[in-house]
């Protein structure tokens, strides 16, 4: 008789066994709203489009840049050191090192471009 | 394996790469994840999505707070095409006992939509809802 597992002799490790019934009650999301599981959600999404503005762009309109991030005013954005400051009504961004001219930084994040273009 | 207190980046990630079919990791994964919506620890892709991968091969042991979490995380990481990734191996179950999880994660897809597609306004619009409807919710009960 052939035996069990004879192309593979080591033992599989064993299927998890369920800790919870199945209903939503018996697992918690009825208890935790999608903004308290993670409460810097918010603030992360923030620093990324602001390092994805940066790539892109030299410089960008105030308003167009605080509609991105849904904040104020360019203050209450989150601290991030890709910001150089204010030029008139425009945000400048830091250079990003080893890219000078703005082509460059939008073959560099491609899709990212795609996608910020279509709403500037 | 470390202690799942502390787990590093590193030590999870290699996990991943060890124990790719092996569900005890499990544990060490979500705690991996828990610790990185807490801040404490760098986002990993790979530990995301071997957690997920997890929950979809063995649903007995999704946990939907977690998965949730890692969906959002992987959203935060925005512009990265790691969300869309996701979306592959985390379907929405139209089970009526995961009805609520069903919701709130039909919710994050269409946040990811709008903000792939650039759709800013939008994507703050309805976040804001969200929250609003959470300090109602906290109100009532």
């Amino acid at each position: 008789m052939i035996k069990n597992n004879i192309l593979n002799p080591t033992q599989p490790p064993p299927h998890p066994q369920p800790t919870t019934q199945l209903s939503d009650k018996s697992r918690g999301v009825d208890d935790l709203p999608l903004t308290t599981l993670f409460p810097g959600f918010a603030s992360a999404l923030r620093s990324s489009i602001l390092q994805t503005l940066s790539l892109t762009f030299k410089k960008m309109p105030v308003a167009q840049f605080n509609k991105f991030l849904n904040v104020s005013g360019v203050d209450s954005a989150p601290k991030s050191d890709v910001v150089d400051g204010v030029e008139g009504d425009c945000v400048a961004f830091r250079p990003v090192a080893g890219v000078n001219d703005v082509r460059s930084k939008v073959e560099n994040v491609g899709a990212s471009f795609n996608l910020v273009s279509k709403v500037l | 394996m470390a202690a799942l207190t502390s787990i590093t980046q590193a030590d999870v990630e290699k996990l991943c790469v060890t124990d790719t079919y092996n569900s005890s990791i499990i544990p060490s994964l979500e705690a991996y994840l828990n610790q990185s919506v807490a801040s404490a620890s760098p986002y990993s892709f790979q530990a995301t999505k071997t957690l997920l991968k997890f929950y979809s091969f063995f649903p007995t042991v999704l946990n939907p707070p977690n998965s949730l979490k890692a969906m959002l995380l992987s959203l935060a990481d925005f512009p990265t095409g790691n969300f869309g990734v996701l979306t592959f191996i985390v379907q929405p179950n139209e089970s009526t006992q995961l009805q609520t999880y069903t919701e709130r994660l039909n919710t994050i897809m269409r946040w990811g939509e709008l903000i792939e597609t650039g759709d800013f306004v939008t994507f703050w619009a309805e976040f804001g809802e969200e929250q609003v409807s959470l300090s109602l919710s906290l109100s009532l009960s």
